[in-house]
This record gives structure tokens, sequence and C-alpha cells, in this order.
């Protein structure tokens, strides 16, 4: 779509009639273009709070600046693990979350009962409705190490013996993994099937005449279109590799300490961090760190994409 | 076709403004997170409190009368309008009769309209950092003594110190001279402790039945390790039980903490030890006491009387035992825990005492009332303060609601439901003295003894006071280093002392952690304070 808008505009240009035409359309924008000033650029003045050491008296504008002094603390302790960590699971997330949904995505097309396609998109989708704190009760049901199920029931009966599931660090990069693919996975395959369902049949047609298999309709015709929608979901992704969900890496671990080398992200440490003290100047720089470094990565990310393939860019 | 590839693509960009959507009011609760946070940050230091859910209160017949303002009160004028924000046990039907009521008082004596606003520990916790940094009404309010210096840094709270001597002499005859001073920083008065336990002795809550049947009592045991015996035997008779476990935070080797030496903060980066007598800061996790503890908190757990999740146990011990699965589990001890352990966990229960009631700053000022500087007139706000600490009625109507229709009078003295009123049906019914303002001086519910207040003011009188009583340690010099000294301790804490390490290898790691964090400085720091503050005495 942007795309298209695009080479409309190089052609010609928008004259005051065309304008006119469009006038209700801009109008219908308008509200949703207020809400969007009123409630995320008006705000975003805030920032200069992380610069300050805030005083309610003084209010956010008032107060004295204090430098960088506000980030201190995030650079304090173990920086490398904590930074290391959120990088390394949402790159795999991204990675293995389109690897998953695009997988699913043409399964899921290709099953030809309508009401057994509908039945296993609302199963896939199901989990990623569960709250976060329920899940985390879920695989404490399978990881409890007194009453679990993989203790008592599938590691006793097989004469291994028990794992200390949340005492020992080096498991939990794989269940923190699978716990976030099955309770994400459905909303990107939902957006994949939508893609895959506007690829143009007379190209399978074709495809199909010339005797081509049904993986090569896959890798050359499916995935190939796809591209748009793959990029567009990575590059949200991207803009949020610096944050991590905090109900994953807090409650499904059970906060437990034993494992903090291996969940520890910047949120979680943020709010360890910020339990003890508190301040609105701390949480405000790490979320103005997370997010300068999150449109970095967005900006860096679409400039690479623009160099390999100028149409698939966002802007 | 081409169309329908580009709704395609439009609906990926509408999906994912949705997400950027989510995004954006993720970033919101970010910032919020700080806020329930230091709710939660402070309920560690207040944990003595929130443990326990009060099952008394009672009136003190001897401080019952109403007590005086030191101010003239001018009834001609406009009734000033106070906002009260008040912890409370549960979202109660019919606050308004208790507000109707409770603003005859007010009117007629103190010329001040009250708005009560009752909330819950998890309400507060959710909303009291926005209440503080927005401009809501709001006069008088509750908060945890460990976010007194970050409060006080961003200029939420009033210093009441300049109206402790015109309108705060009640406060001082009630809580007492030297109590109020905990809830003092750097000489600026944030709050005045509300009239819970003084004192958190570490208390054993056993299942007497078990107790018994194993062939032991009450008085085979005063200290944990002799409970090493017990627990052998009583494992023997019941091997399905769990012996010892509850919340990961109430360890033997964590809650004597809380016990044996003085914090200054509750936060147990460096400690007065030997029950605060000594005034030199040292490394809790260093001294024997911890050590000792640690080991005998390992050699119950390689034992198996410990729960194998005890590390990440939240369920506190209470609802533990009522489910039937646990023989013992670690409280604060108060005259009455008895009753109220017997109440919380359907069982007869053997409590035993192990370690001496000392008094401590941070166990003190756990919970402290103080003025918001929302307040309009903090003058009025301190009036009413005073005036709620001293007067019996306002006390019984925040606690217990209207006499005669959520509770009556019984021969005794204490109180109980009317015909026909239960639990369920009161419309008023709190039974949180301990987390209000001044359960001291209100009714006794039924089931307690008549005087358990005295009882409270007797171990208060007879207990240990810690050398820095009064004295409250002041973080923010340090507060990056208490960042990540807690990021350290989260880490290893719970598992040393739930005794599934071993605890010489991981103290020893878990000390090197907290040295290369800045325990040091923060040490250093605090000793300076200190210093600083005995030097004032």
């Amino acid at each position: 779509m942007v795309t298209g808008l695009k080479k409309n505009k190089k052609k010609e240009k928008l004259t005051w009639v065309q304008f006119k035409q469009y006038i209700p359309l801009y109008l219908m924008l308008l509200p949703a273009l207020i809400y969007l000033f009123i409630n995320n650029y008006i705000p975003m003045t805030g920032i200069v709070v992380a610069f300050k050491k805030y005083s309610k008296k003084k209010g956010i504008y008032g107060s004295d600046w204090n430098g960088l002094e506000n980030f201190e603390y995030l650079f304090k302790n173990d920086a490398g693990l904590i930074i290391r960590n959120t990088l390394l699971y949402n790159i795999v997330f991204i990675v293995l979350g389109m690897v998953v949904g695009v997988t699913l995505a043409i399964l899921i097309t290709d099953v030809l009962s309508k009401r057994l396609k509908k039945l296993y998109q609302s199963a896939i989708m199901l989990p990623f409705l569960i709250s976060i704190v329920i899940v985390s009760y879920i695989v404490f049901a399978f990881l409890s190490v007194e009453n679990g199920m993989i203790n008592n029931s599938l590691l006793k009966p097989l004469g291994l013996s028990p794992v200390q599931w949340y005492a020992e660090p080096k498991y939990w990069p794989f269940i923190l993994t699978f716990v976030n693919i099955w309770k994400g996975c459905g909303y990107g395959t939902l957006i994949y099937i939508a893609g895959i369902v506007g690829i143009d049949p007379s190209f399978y047609e074709a495809a199909r005449l010339d005797g081509a298999t049904r993986w090569q309709q896959i890798t050359k015709i499916t995935i190939p279109c796809l591209v748009p929608s793959l990029i567009t979901m990575t590059m949200l992704s991207l803009g949020r590799i610096f944050a991590s969900d905090f109900g994953l890496f807090y409650q499904v671990p059970q906060n437990s300490g034993a494992l903090f080398s291996v969940t520890q992200t910047i949120d979680t440490y943020v709010y360890r961090a910020l339990i003890s003290s508190g301040g609105i100047g701390r949480s405000a720089a790490a979320g103005f760190f997370q997010s300068v470094v999150g449109f970095a990565l967005v900006m860096g990310a679409n400039a690479l994409v623009r160099k390999i393939s100028r149409e698939n860019a966002m802007f | 076709m081409k169309m329908k590839r580009r709704l395609a693509l439009l609906l990926t960009l509408a999906m994912g403004m949705s997400v950027l959507a989510g995004c954006g009011g993720n970033a919101g609760t970010g910032g919020d997170t700080g806020t329930d946070g230091s709710g939660e940050g402070g309920s560690t230091s207040g944990g003595a409190a929130s443990t326990e859910a009060d099952g008394s209160t009672g009136g003190d017949a001897a401080s019952g009368n109403t007590g005086s303002t030191g101010v003239e009160i001018d009834f001609d004028e406009e009734p000033y309008e106070a906002t009260l924000m008040y912890w409370v046990g549960n979202d109660a039907r019919d606050v308004d009769s208790v507000e109707e009521a409770f603003n005859e008082l007010t009117l007629s004596q103190l010329n001040i309209k009250v708005n009560l606003m009752p909330v819950t520990l998890g309400t507060h916790a959710q909303q009291i950092q926005m209440v503080l940094s927005s401009d809501d009404d709001l006069d008088i309010f509750p908060f945890y003594g460990g976010n007194m210096g970050s409060y006080i840094d961003a200029d939420y709270i009033v210093d009441m110190s300049e109206y402790m001597d015109t309108c705060g002499q009640d406060l001082i005859r009630v809580i007492g001279a030297e109590d109020v001073e905990c809830g003092k920083m750097n000489g600026f008065q944030a709050g005045v402790p509300n009239m819970h336990e003084r004192t958190n002795p570490t208390m054993f809550v056993l299942r007497t039945d078990l107790l018994e049947e194993a062939g032991f009592t009450a008085e085979d045991i005063k200290t944990a390790e002799d409970l090493t015996p017990v627990f052998a035997a009583v494992k023997e008779k019941h091997p399905e039980i769990t012996i010892f476990g509850g919340a990961n935070s109430s360890s033997y080797a964590g809650a004597i903490s809380g016990a044996l030496v003085d914090a200054l903060d509750g936060k147990n980066f460096g400690v007065l030890p030997n029950m605060g007598q000594d005034t030199t800061v040292v490394n809790w996790y260093e001294t024997d006491t911890f050590m000792d503890a640690c080991k005998l908190m390992h050699e119950w757990y390689e034992a198996g009387y410990v729960s194998a999740d005890f590390a990440t146990c939240t369920d506190p011990g209470e609802s533990l035992m009522r489910a039937g699965n646990l023989f013992s589990f670690i409280t604060y001890g108060k005259p009455n825990s008895k009753a109220e352990k017997d109440a919380m966990t359907g069982y007869d229960t053997t409590c035993i005492k192990v370690t001496p009631d000392v008094c401590y700053t941070q166990t003190t000022n756990a919970l402290l009332y103080g003025i918001s500087s929302n307040s309009e007139d903090p003058e009025k706000a301190m009036i009413l303060l005073n005036w709620i600490y001293a007067t019996k009625e306002a006390n019984d109507l925040l606690n217990w609601g209207i006499e005669g229709k959520d509770y009556v009078v019984q021969e005794d003295g204490t109180i109980d439901y009317p015909e026909g009123v239960t639990a369920e049906t009161a419309g008023y019914h709190q039974d949180y003295g301990w987390a209000q303002m001044n359960q001291y001086n209100s009714y006794v519910w039924t089931g307690n003894a008549p005087d358990v207040w005295e009882q409270y003011q007797q171990i208060r009188d007879g207990a240990t006071v810690s050398k820095a009583y009064g004295f409250f340690f002041d973080t923010t010099p340090v507060l990056n280093e208490i960042a990540a000294l807690t990021s350290v301790s989260d880490e290893y804490l719970f598992t040393i002392t739930s005794g599934s390490v071993d605890p010489e290898t991981a103290i020893a790691e878990f000390n090197e952690k907290l040295y290369s964090a800045g325990l040091q400085t923060v040490m250093d720091e605090k000793q300076a304070q200190l210093d600083a503050w005995l030097a004032e005495q």
C-alpha cells in the first residue's frame, strides 16, 4: 500500500481539485490525528523528566536538571548481561516467531475443511489471550519440584532423578522461548494467513500448469508474496527489541533468584531496582533509553531493507 | 487482485498499529511499575504487619477519652474539606453511613468535613504513586516507612514537625515521644507511626495435634535448634506433609534479621549486630548468626523437612497449613498470635517465640500516616490526624462501622456482630486495626483478651530498645548502589535462606557480589549518618 502511494505521488502532483475530493476523507482522519497528538505527542515532552531530579512542588518542567544521573543505575550492575539477555531473547523470539508463524499459516490455509480451519486457527490463537500470570501457573504445574507433572509423571516413571527446575538456569532459555512462541505465535499466524489469502490464486494456477510441486509453490510464490508482511512485522518487533515482556521474564520463572543470569532483562532489572527506591526520574530514564535504542534499530533496519530491496522498505 | 494484496498489507499494518498502541500502553504502565513497585518494596519492610490479619481490636478504657486540640477552632468559617485515605481489609458496601457518622463528629468538634477514602493494600500499592504525583485531593494518607526518603525527595509529603507542638500533642502522648521519632528522617517528620505492635520477634507456629502426637510439648522448644528432633519425629509419623514452609521470605534465616539485628532501614545492607546494642555497622551476611541460621535451614532442607519449592513459594504459611499440608511456619510474634493463627489456619496451634522482643525503627515506622503536599491546609489535616489518634469513636467507626448496626458491645467489653449479621452481610466490617491509626484506642473484637492492648503496651515497655531507635537511614545518596545491591540480593538471598544450597560456598559468593555492587559504600554512608545522628542525641 505504501509503495503504491509513492508511485502515485511521483506520477502526478496533487492538485487542489483532487484535494477537494479527498476532504471528507481527511475530515474522517482528523479525530484519530487529534487523539494521536494529545495522547502520544504531547506527553512526549515529559521525556525531560529523565534528566531531572523530580520534585512534586516544582513540577516536571520546573525540577532541577541532574544530567545523566538517572541513567547511572542502569549501567551499574552487570549491564552487559542484562542487555545481552534482552537482545538475544528478542532476536530468537523474532526469528522463531516468524518461522513458526509462517509455517503454521501455510499449513492452516491448506486445510480444506472450513470448520477445521476455524478450529485450528482459534486453537492457536487461544494462548495469546491468556494472561501471563495464568501462563506462569500452567508452567509451574509442569515444573514444580514437589508436585510438578514433569518430575512426577515423566521423570520418576522413567527412573530419572527429579530436576530443580526453578534453580537450574541452563534449561530456561529453552523454556522461555517455548512459552513465548506457544503463547505468541497465534497472533503472527493470523496476520500471515491474511497475507496468504491475499495472494493472487492465478499465480498458483500458472505454477500448477507448469508442473510445480507444492513445495516449489510455497518457496517460489507464497513466501516471496509474504515478504512485505514479514518485513513490517519484523520492523515492528525490532522497535521493541530493547524491551522485554515483563510477565514472561518475571512471572513465568516465579521470580526465582537462582535463574537471574538467564531471566534478568532490562524491564525486570528496572522493576527490581525501582521496587527498592522508586523514583519517576529513573523510570523515565529507563523508558527513554529503551525508546532511543528501539528507534535507532527501526531506522537502521529500514535503511538496510531500503538498500537491499527498495520497494519493501516501510518509509 | 492487487486490491486483495493491498488489503492484506493494510490489515498487517492495522494490526501492527495495534501492537504499537499496545506498546504505548505498556510504556505507560512501565512508569507505573515503579508505583506498585515502591508499594511492594515498602511492604517488605512492612511485611511484619502485612502477614497479620489482626483478629482483634480493643478498648483501652483508660485512654478512651476524646482528645483536645491545642489550637482554637473557628466554627464560623466554612468547614475545611479533608480527604482521609486509610487502609482497610475489604471494599465495604456501606462507607456512606460511616462517613456520615464520622462527619457528625468532626463537624461538631473540629469544623472539618471529611471525605473517607478507604483503600485495600492492593489498591493502595497501585494508586498511591499516581495520587501523590497528581493534584488529586488528599490530606492524610498511609505509607510505608521505607518510602520516606523517596517521598521527601520528591516533595510528596509535608514536614509535620512544624505543626507538632501546636496541634500534635495528642499524637505525642498516644504514640510516645520516642516512637514518634521513628517517623522522622534528617529532622523531617514524614509521618507518625500507627499503633501496631512495636517488636517483631521470630515465632514458630506449630500444629499442636502433630506436636503432641510426636511426643513433644511447647516446653521442649526454646530455640530453633530444638525443633530438629521435633521435625524428625513428625516427619516419621507423617511423611506426606511438609514439615516447614510458607512464603520464601519467612525462612528462619530470613526472619531473624528483623529480630536480632537492627537493619536501620529494613534492607539489611549493613546492620547493627547484637540487637542494635553495638553501634558499628557490619555486613549481616558475614555474621556467624546468619551463617548458623543458614546452616540450620540447610540441615532441615537436606533432611527433607523443608518444601523443595520453598525458595520460590509466595503462599503464606497460614493458607498452606489451612490446606492441611504444613506442620510449621514462621511469623512475627505478638501477644495475640495464637488466637489469630488459630483462626487463620483452622487448627489449634502452638506458638513459640525464639527471639527476644526488641524495638527497631524499621518495625515501628513500617506503617506511617502522613500529610500529603496536595493538602490545601496541612494544619487542619494535622488537627484531624491528632484528633483521630485521641478519639475512640473515630477509630471504632473506621474499623468496626456503626454501633448497633455493624457491631454490638458485649458484657465483657468486647464487641461482636449483632444478631443475624455475619462477615458477609455486615455493611462495614474491616477488622484491620493493625493498619489503621490507633487500634489501641478502640473496641476489642470478641475472642481476644479484653486487655490485649495493655499486653501490647507491656511488651513495648519491657522490650530492649536498639541504640539507633529513632534513626532511619536516608538512602538518597546511595540509590544507585542500593538498586544494584537489591538486584544481587534478589538473586541470591531466598535461594540461600531456603537451605537448598550449601551455605558456605553460596554465602561467600553472595558477599563477593554484594561488595562488587557497592556494599561497602552503603555501609560507610550508613555509619556516617548514624554517627551524625548519635552525636545529636
